[in-house]
């Protein structure tokens, strides 16, 4: 079947069967590499990208299911800074080290910032509880993205 | 056909999207047809390869015809496919059993509560599910619909054991429907490794109230037997009593000394046992605070409306 869909503001037509799963396309068909294959299961968050907004497991989600969605990865054109300000606290912060997480971790993050969430340290812990990081302890994260939330209200 | 790729991903199969149920129900006729509703379950065990499917009947065209709430004095029927995230908020249903958003605060991670529906989880029956447990102490009708029939089973005849259930293949969960006591509050907690991880132990219970005594009281536990069980006869020790530090320290034993749970990896049977008293203690007080609460509430209005009128 074809599906077609937005990835990172460009169209992409696809030939897809309907066992394929959203991740399996974006890597495998439109060579989108920055989309982690972590667990397998929607559990560790290294494959989430943006669906129409919503942070998804591309993993446990079929690329069928989403045809004529908007998508967005790490990658997406950023006019308004969103993705390079959180990218920017990441590295100030430290918040990545081997980096597998990140770009599912950012595309979370992305969600939260745009919605103009400002949450505790706790609220930004249980939000981002969908994703694993073997390296950091999460602390640098939680850091990262509460300066995040504090300037994005400047910026937009 | 890599052999590579298959390790990482689902084998083949047919994806269909009907756009409305009759055509869902009947699609579903099909030699090894599963339904998908949020997939939260489902495709895991097609990428690892635990289940093998012919083909999905996708929902989410039909998810608003099964995203509803009918309630009624004595009972509730909910459409099966609202989220986890839409059962977590009271409001939706009115502030009638809030057991249910209790019980949906711990389900997985956000990401997972967004898409997960309740029916789904039902279905799938996993029997550390906070869904299995809540259905096990509620024991509702569930609304059983294929393109031959609609039946109804109550839940205590629907789960058969692990993962086991006696939904057939053509067969989707569409409503659930709870019998509901006149005045009752419910106790939800849990204990697990990690917030969202599966849990140890869990407890739901209700109290059923004739003003401020118990007129009935259930409590269900998973993690300390293959699937979520209750405990009759513990609960019936409850009835006519009021609520006291003394009940719930005998209610705490009882549920100790009654409970055979198994050990594993994860915990051993004395740490289960442990959990299992902590857990109700906990979890009745829950339902005791909210009863006091309601009540002081209701006497604050009741004396502001006297003040107003004098």
């Amino acid at each position: 079947m074809q599906v077609e869909f937005q990835f990172n503001d460009e169209r992409a037509i696809c030939d897809i069967a309907g066992h394929e799963t959203l991740l399996a396309v974006l890597r495998d068909k439109l060579g989108a590499m920055e989309v982690k294959y972590g667990c397998g299961e929607g559990a560790c968050g290294s494959c989430v990208v943006l669906v129409d907004g919503n942070p998804l497991a591309s993993c446990i989600t079929l690329c069928a299911s989403v045809d004529g969605s908007d998508i967005m990865s790490v990658k997406a054109p950023d006019p308004p800074g969103a993705w390079a300000l959180l990218k920017d606290r990441f590295a100030a912060h430290e918040g990545a080290q081997c980096g597998f997480c990140t770009p599912g971790l950012l595309a979370s993050c992305f969600a939260l910032v745009q919605r103009g969430e400002k949450l505790t340290r706790q609220e930004i812990r249980e939000a981002l509880s969908g994703h694993l990081c073997r390296c950091t302890g999460y602390h640098h994260i939680v850091d990262a993205v509460e300066e995040a939330m504090a300037i994005w209200p400047t910026m937009s | 056909m890599h052999c590579e790729v298959f390790g990482l991903y689902p084998y083949p199969f047919d994806y269909f999207r009907p756009n409305t149920l009759e055509e869902a129900l009947v699609l579903a006729q099909g030699d090894g047809m599963k339904f998908l509703a949020g997939g939260q379950s489902l495709v895991p065990l097609l990428n690892l390869h635990v289940a093998e499917i012919k083909g999905v009947v996708d929902l989410q065209n039909v998810a608003s015809a099964l995203k509803f709430v009918q309630s009624q004095q004595d009972r509730l029927r909910l459409g099966s496919l609202w989220t986890h995230d839409e059962l977590s908020h009271s409001s939706l249903l009115g502030g009638r059993c809030p057991l249910f958003s209790q019980a949906a605060a711990f389900i997985g991670h956000p990401r997972i509560r967004r898409r997960g529906t309740l029916g789904g989880s039902i279905a799938h029956a996993d029997p550390l599910a906070e869904w299995i447990l809540v259905m096990t102490l509620l024991d509702p009708q569930l609304i059983l619909a294929s393109a031959k029939e609609e039946r109804q089973l109550p839940f205590h005849d629907y789960l058969l054991g692990p993962m086991m259930t006696a939904l057939s293949d053509d067969e989707l969960i569409t409503a659930v429907e709870i019998s509901l006591p006149e005045k009752a509050t419910y106790g939800f907690t849990e204990v697990s490794r990690r917030p969202g991880d599966y849990a140890l132990v869990a407890t739901a219970l209700s109290v059923g109230w004739d003003r401020d005594r118990i007129a009935q009281a259930d409590i269900a536990i998973s993690g300390v037997s293959d699937v979520p069980r209750t405990f009759p006869s513990i609960s019936r020790d409850m009835c006519q009593e009021y609520p006291s530090h003394g009940l719930v320290e005998h209610i705490k034993h009882a549920v100790e000394a009654a409970v055979d749970p198994p050990s594993d990896v994860l915990a051993g049977a004395s740490y289960r046992r442990h959990l299992a008293g902590i857990l109700v203690e906990k979890a009745l007080h829950q339902a005791f605070d909210e009863m006091s609460n309601a009540g002081e509430t209701a006497a604050k209005s009741i004396g502001k409306s006297e003040g107003e009128r004098t």
